[in-house]
């Protein structure tokens, strides 16, 4: 079924919504949830919610890309309750290397003050849509979808190394360029 | 943590990006096939290597391009000063250099298969629900109101309308937002006015326009562009577009000003542009007739550009959408502060000076005015302090004085000389804070408090109050909040509260010598509010409403005030309480009544914290979020 005529189904009311949206998303959805809660049990009870949420948010919202809209909202509420997780033990997996990662790209403080959640998020799209489009979804699924090098490498044919030295460098690029805009986190 | 405040903007990204990258299935037997070819390449690459060795060594230009060929255009100066800060070396010195370092990339990168009905309306009132810094200076915001109506702008672009009836309230209509095709709109941002008479609603929605799939560069690939639209509003039911105008570059802010619309936005020019094409190196508005690019007489620029970032001012009549006048400033970032008669753009850039094997960088900021009230927009002249701005809380003008509250940053670093390298031996931050008084008609720092906070410890949140000030510094989670007394400028007192747990990311007067802190408390994942008071002794704590383990929204425009009745209300998420998807987060009101804070409403609401927002009328809490909407009676 289409996106957009399951979209028409949450508008109707109709508890098949839920269905579809389960049939044509629920493995992709469980993905996102699983990559960073690393339990299945967990990221089944996330999906649920993600249909709950998306029950109750749509109408009003008519999303386009009801595939984006599921995965942001899948993707929020894992962070949530990682983070609720996390607050009473350290969480394993993957986020923590993520963010180890990321924190390599935090600029060094020459820019101009504090970025802003809009001026960052502005900054990281145009540096995505500038990488090369291999490399660009590398480093989504790297540090969006939380997805291990190992998988990655196994995905796209290559080393487990030479995925490794492409978001090393692509994450140099992106602090180079947050320091260029003179953005401070 | 930085690396997470990263982390969570790669949140927001563009839709298409994370379907592009989403998990595919793979065949595993393209390994094999990969290896083969890769090595079949190497031979090739080697043999092409060879024969053109000669070709490959000849070295890349070093030098900026040259520019005289647009010698004759009116932009020249400009052009000139943007080739200098956007020409960016070749990280190779030759095409050899460049390739080998490719080869490896290149022969391990296999390819992969391929993420209310209503009633009509003839007009009512319009009501103010945005807390503005400046009065008179009206403030962009998701919500507004008029006698009648509630008018929510949410995230995928839906303008909703409620009917203002108490319990029986409802939806009473709605509009969706038409974008132009290749567009992605950045419904964040958004924000919208309401004209005095309820009839017209201006959005101000900023978007992202592919332009081709190919090329790397920013400019090249993709653009930033912010929609200026006016829907008439007088029949909920029936929402009509009237006008739309747009201006390349991001949103920054805008004001209201008697029916006059302040657009600023931020033009970035990406790297080595292609300097004959005009929208790649300025920014253009279009009013209908496709766009044009500002005036040379319209760019105010430093002699030597520190960014190629423009500050963009646009002078919209409200009415009509008609452009009135437009200003740039060429280098300059985005902070922003607009009075009632001035606007304020400032400039961060960082000075070092270099004494043998010693450098000292300091943080300084450029502030420039222009007074906008005029039919011409004019500039004024700018100012130079040390330090940086947090935000427009940290500017006020009064009384023909500009009071500026900045952290100074100093950094010593020590190198020695070892050999052919150089190490960095040692390397000293030294962070404070200051309060600079500026008198506009000369545009010269007239009082100073310099360095007034304990060593360490950077601006926090400030808030003028007329003759007074309030500034709230921290380093770890103790904070004072110190009181400067600015009636005398030539004898600026200033007190604190000693330490105090937490601290205040917002400081907001209620009046009658209270001031509200909502911040961090004892611990980082303590939310507080706190109230303090001015007294002989300084400015004393008085209470404080404190949830452990649950923090609040940084976003000013997520609160609640009203100082009439001593009201505050803002939504707070708990965490590490276990996961419940349903009490994860409340909105909480609270009344102050002199002595201690009574909480009048705690209920569950769903969606970001920062996109809440909340109304009373005639005794009813009305709420709003990006996933519900509710009225709660107040007893």
């Amino acid at each position: 079924m289409e996106d957009k005529d399951i979209v028409d189904l949450y508008w109707a009311r109709e508890e098949s919504a839920i269905r579809e949206t389960e049939k044509k998303y629920g493995r992709y959805c469980h993905y996102v949830a699983s990559r960073i809660l690393q339990s299945d049990e967990d990221a089944e009870e996330v999906v649920n919610d993600t249909y709950l949420r998306a029950w109750n948010s749509i109408p009003p919202s008519r999303p386009t890309q009801l595939k984006a809209y599921l995965a942001k909202i899948a993707s929020r509420l894992s962070l949530d309750r990682y983070d609720a997780r996390s607050a009473k033990k350290r969480g394993g997996g993957e986020l923590p290397l993520v963010l180890e990662e990321l924190a390599e790209c935090v600029p060094s403080g020459e820019g101009e003050h504090l970025a802003d959640e809009i001026t960052l998020r502005d900054a990281v799209n145009r540096f995505l849509w500038s990488l090369p489009v291999e490399s660009r979804r590398i480093f989504v699924r790297r540090y969006w979808y939380a997805s291990s090098v190992a998988e990655i490498a196994r995905e796209y044919g290559m080393k487990e190394s030479a995925v490794g030295m492409l978001l090393l460098r692509t994450r140099a690029k992106l602090k180079h360029e947050l320091n260029k805009e003179g953005i401070l986190l | 943590m930085k690396s997470r405040k990263l982390f969570d903007a790669m949140r927001d990204i563009d839709d298409e990006l994370l379907l592009d990258a989403a998990p595919k299935k793979r065949r595993i037997s393209n390994q094999k096939r990969s290896r083969m070819s890769v090595w079949g390449i190497l031979a090739a690459s080697l043999v092409l290597v060879a024969t053109l060795s000669v070709w490959l060594l000849i070295p890349y230009d070093v030098t900026p391009p040259d520019v005289s060929q647009y010698e004759g255009s009116q932009y020249y100066g400009v052009i000139m000063k943007l080739n200098r800060v956007t020409f960016h070396r070749p990280k190779y010195k030759n095409r050899l250099q460049m390739v080998l370092s490719k080869v490896e990339d290149f022969f391990l990168f296999a390819k992969a298969e391929d993420a209310g009905p209503g009633e009509s309306a003839t007009g009512d009132a319009y009501r103010e629900t945005t807390d503005n810094q400046v009065a008179g200076v009206i403030e962009g915001d998701i919500l507004k109101r008029s006698d009648r109506y509630m008018y929510y702008f949410d995230t995928e672009g839906w303008l909703s309308v409620y009917s203002i009836e108490g319990e029986a309230s409802k939806k009473v209509g709605s509009h969706l937002l038409v974008r132009k095709p290749n567009t992605y709109p950045e419904e964040y941002a958004a924000q919208m006015y309401l004209s005095a008479d309820g009839r017209t609603v201006t959005l101000i929605a900023p978007f992202w326009q592919k332009i081709n799939e190919s090329g790397y560069s920013y400019g090249d690939n993709a653009r930033s562009c912010v929609d200026v639209i006016s829907l008439d509003v007088s029949d909920p039911t029936n929402i009509r577009e009237k006008n739309r105008v747009t201006v390349s570059g991001s949103y920054l802010s805008s004001r209201m000003v008697d029916g006059k619309l302040l657009l600023l936005t931020s033009f970035y020019v990406g790297k080595n542009p292609d300097f004959s094409r005009e929208e790649c190196f300025l920014p253009q508005i279009d009013a209908g007739e496709g766009f044009h690019s500002l005036l040379p007489e319209d760019i105010v620029s430093p002699e030597t550009l520190s960014s190629p970032r423009y500050t963009v001012v646009c002078r919209l009549d409200e009415a009509t959408l008609a452009v009135e006048d437009s200003a740039a400033f060429l280098s300059y970032s985005n902070g922003e502060y607009v009075s009632s008669e001035n606007l304020y753009v400032t400039r961060s850039y960082t000075e070092t000076y270099r004494e043998g094997l010693q450098s000292l960088s300091v943080k300084m900021t450029e502030v420039s005015v222009l007074g906008y009230r005029e039919e011409t927009m004019a500039f004024r002249g700018s100012v130079t302090l040390k330090g940086y701005v947090k935000d427009q809380y940290s500017l006020d003008e009064w009384e023909g004085i500009l009071r500026v509250v900045t952290t100074v940053e100093e950094q010593t670093v020590r190198e020695n000389l070892l050999g052919n390298a150089e190490m960095t031996v040692s390397n000293e931050r030294d962070v404070n804070a200051s309060l600079w008084c500026i008198d506009l008609s000369t545009m010269q720092v007239v009082a100073a408090k310099e360095r007034f906070a304990p060593d360490g410890e950077m601006v926090q949140s400030v808030r003028f109050d007329g003759d007074m000030a309030y500034v709230c510094t921290s380093i770890q989670l103790s904070d004072p909040v110190f009181f400067f007394d600015l009636s005398d400028l030539s004898d600026i007192t200033v007190t604190d509260t000693g330490t105090i747990d937490g601290f205040s990311s917002s400081l907001i007067q209620l009046g009658d010598g209270f001031l509200l802190g909502i911040g961090r408390g004892s611990s980082w994942s303590t939310a507080k509010l706190e109230i303090y008071e001015e007294s002989d002794a300084g400015v004393v704590s008085v209470c404080k409403y404190e949830v452990a383990g649950a923090y609040v929204s940084s976003v000013y425009k997520s609160y609640f005030i009203d100082r009439e009745h001593w009201l505050v209300g803002l939504g707070i998420r708990y965490e590490g309480t276990g996961y419940q998807p349903t009490s994860q987060q409340d909105y909480v009101l609270l009344a102050f009544d002199g002595n201690r804070f009574v909480e009048l409403v705690k209920t569950p609401l769903g969606g970001s914290l920062e996109r809440m927002r909340a109304v009373i009328v005639d005794e009813y809490l009305y709420l709003f979020g990006s996933e519900e909407w509710k009225v709660v009676p107040l007893s």
